[in-house]
């Protein structure tokens, strides 16, 4: 009796210990992450995001981004994570379209996949994580020059590749706004060059921009590879032309000081990554399906409501599309005064 | 030493060597996958047979340019551009096919005729590297298939406009991705392309050791004036051989687009020039030319994808870290083929040929 008392007790600790120490939400599970290319410092800003959520929520996780910035190189690595069983896969692609198979085939296999920072289309994914609408990234730029250079003279744009689906995006919002809204009615908008996100041609193709029009003002240029060529060039041939753009602090706080950029902007690549863990582990467990009006928690960010993604059609209005997106809806601004703070974290 | 060397000639082959290196690298990876599970580090048994031939899939795209190089560097030369010849032969597919939907051709037609100019803007392309090669002899392969490797890509990009042409959702052109299915056979799901490569390997395979006109290949690479002399026509011969080269690229930009969800792009296929170069290198092709075999590529294609499988998925090696480990046994191979001069790496009668003459000139009377 004493024996099966002692043995009742033991148990109904054991069953009061597992209650008290309740195991994370990601305990167990393997994620793989992939990004546009290895070595890019913004990557790197965001796999820290993924640690500090794996630290969270108990989860366990690869990362690997092609060398080349390719689309076969993403597909690798995403065949290695299938045969490796992941439970869920963030990808960030280098094209929407190329991955669709190789993602559709992930999914037959029960595998949860979330697109992050640059979309996969709707057929290759569960979930889009951004972190702020196209329409207000683009705006935001556009405002931060518009103040700079009080509202008039000619204003062109330096992007990444032609094909980049995020800048194009958030190019055309600029160019409807420079287009109908009256406050912009004063600047002359002449056109987009492409630096291809290497430094060398974003400063050659800038250095044209220059050539080209002697009373530039301003230059937007949305893309963190971009960015410290174009304002490079401009401090480098000493114009009193303004920049603005997407840009790592860190690669900036020069050219913010020097006067060149009033404000740069980014989201916080850090918390996208967070962000996207807590997505894929509310996919993998169920809490969400990726459909619209779901929400999941994200500590500090708040409740992430998930809603129809939109892209542009061909007549260059946004339209709904059949995948579903979260946004973070938080963009960071780095200014003389803020710009410090941030250089070591991005 | 002589008879020791006679007796194990026929297994101190290029290609014995090849097979050994699999089986080692097999072994290594094994353990460490044994040893991952045991430590509880992964969570399924990544490298096994079946695991391996599925993962060989992505490894296989540059296999057919791999073919085509192989009879490139047996002449001696080398042929940079084609990746690039590659995407060229891409942007035709998808500009033809789109080209000819929009005027009004029913689908299937108008993919036939997109295959077909593949191909042949392909084959085009290897020809006008192939005639610029025979016409200006001054100029190495290496300086003239540079210049056409940024031209392919700079007329890729013209066709292309820099945008991305996509046709996933277009149900007879995306049959193509079918290509790049795996079907189940037991338990293993094999790739497809696996049964295409079969082909053109079996073929070039008879075709350059056991034929005539393909020991010619050969002849031209180990000395071309002396080759000449015989009666071989080494002009005409190289020209055909750069356009076979051409043509395997455009069948490699076809299985590409299988494996990319049917989306076009001008950089696509970039650096597979050099996988293949390298893969046909390891195979036993000297860019010094007149050696090699087709089995030796095959083994080195599938070391080449084994290396990568694991040291992706059981050493968790970033993929350019792969492929630093790719370069440092590509440098090795190539001081043991050097260096050691050892290993004959010829298939039949060459192999046979190389023997002797090596015979005959460490014993100058004969032996």
């Amino acid at each position: 009796m004493k024996k099966l008392l002692s043995l009742l007790l033991a148990v109904l600790m054991l069953a009061g210990l597992t209650a008290v120490a309740e195991a994370p939400a990601g305990e167990g599970l393997l994620i793989g992450v992939v990004y546009k290319q290895s070595g890019n410092p913004y990557f790197q800003a965001s796999v820290t995001g993924f640690q500090k959520a794996a630290d969270e929520l108990g989860f366990t996780f690869l990362h690997d981004g092609p060398d080349d910035g390719s689309s076969d190189g993403q597909i690798r690595i995403i065949e290695n994570y299938i045969s490796q069983g992941v439970d869920a896969i963030a990808v960030s692609a280098n094209d929407p379209e190329a991955l669709v198979s190789v993602l559709q085939e992930a999914k037959a296999a029960g595998i949860k996949v979330v697109s992050w920072d640059a979309a996969v289309v709707a057929a290759g994914r569960d979930l889009d994580v951004q972190p702020a609408s196209a329409k207000s990234i683009g705006l935001t730029q556009l405002e931060s020059i518009a103040q700079s250079i009080g509202y008039e003279g000619q204003l062109a744009i330096v992007s990444a590749t032609a094909t980049a689906p995020n800048q194009n995006l958030w190019i055309s919002f600029i160019e409807e706004a420079l287009n109908s809204d009256p406050a912009y009615a004063n600047i002359e908008y002449v056109g987009t060059v492409y630096g291809d996100d290497e430094y060398t041609k974003s400063y050659d193709e800038t250095l044209g921009l220059i050539n080209l029009y002697p009373d530039l003002k301003g230059i937007i240029t949305p893309t963190t590879a971009g960015a410290p060529a174009v304002a490079k060039c401009v401090l480098d041939e000493g114009k009193s032309i303004k920049v603005t753009g997407l840009t790592l602090a860190s690669d900036m706080a020069e050219y913010i000081k020097a006067g060149v950029c009033d404000a740069t902007f980014l989201w916080n690549p850090i918390e996208l990554g967070y962000a996207a863990s807590y997505a894929a582990v509310a996919l993998v467990n169920g809490d969400i399906t990726g459909a619209e009006g779901e929400t999941y928690e994200v500590p500090k960010l708040g409740a992430l409501t998930i809603e129809t993604s939109t892209a542009v059609n061909e007549a260059g209005e946004l339209v709904p599309t059949d995948g579903t997106i979260s946004y973070l809806n938080k963009l960071n601004a780095f200014t003389v005064d803020t710009v410090d703070e941030w250089v070591n974290i991005l | 030493m002589r008879t020791v060397r006679r007796a194990l000639g026929p297994i101190l082959r290029w290609e014995s060597m090849l097979v050994v290196l699999l089986a080692l690298i097999c072994i290594v990876f094994n353990q460490r996958d044994a040893s991952q599970q045991a430590a509880g580090l992964s969570r399924r048994d990544v490298f096994n047979f079946a695991s391996i031939i599925r993962g060989l899939r992505p490894y296989m795209l540059y296999s057919f340019m791999t073919l085509g190089m192989m009879l490139i560097l047996a002449m001696g030369e080398i042929d940079i551009s084609t990746g690039a010849s590659a995407a060229l032969s891409l942007a035709t597919l998808g500009v033809v096919y789109q080209g000819l939907t929009n005027a009004g051709m029913p689908n299937v037609p108008a993919l036939i005729l997109g295959l077909a100019c593949c191909l042949l803007s392909g084959g085009i392309c290897g020809a006008l590297n192939g005639w610029l090669v025979t016409r200006f002899k001054e100029l190495y392969s290496m300086i003239i298939t540079l210049a056409m490797q940024l031209f392919f890509r700079g007329i890729a990009y013209l066709l292309l406009g820099g945008g991305t042409l996509t046709f996933r959702n277009d149900p007879v052109f995306d049959s193509l991705k079918k290509l790049y299915n795996t079907v189940a056979i037991g338990s293993v799901n094999v790739p497809v392309m696996l049964f295409w490569f079969a082909a053109p390997a079996l073929v070039f395979t008879v075709w350059i050791h056991g034929t005539v006109s393909g020991r010619r290949i050969f002849a031209l690479g180990t000395n071309r004036a002396c080759a000449y002399f015989s009666g071989v026509r080494t002009d005409s011969i190289q020209f055909w051989m750069f356009a076979l080269c051409g043509l395997m690229s455009a069948v490699t930009a076809i299985f590409f687009t299988g494996a990319t969800s049917s989306s076009i792009r001008a950089d696509a296929m970039g650096g597979y020039e050099l996988y293949a170069i390298a893969a046909a290198v390891l195979g036993g092709f000297s860019t010094s030319g007149g050696k090699g075999s087709v089995p030796g590529v095959v083994l080195s294609l599938v070391i080449f994808g084994v290396m990568k499988i694991g040291l992706g998925t059981l050493y968790g090696f970033a993929d350019s870290m792969v492929n630093l480990s790719v370069g440092v046994i590509l440098i090795a191979n190539t001081l043991l083929l050097g260096v050691g001069r050892f290993f004959p790496t010829g298939w039949g009668q060459g192999a046979r040929r190389l023997r002797i003459k090596r015979g005959a000139a460490l014993h100058p009377q004969g032996e």
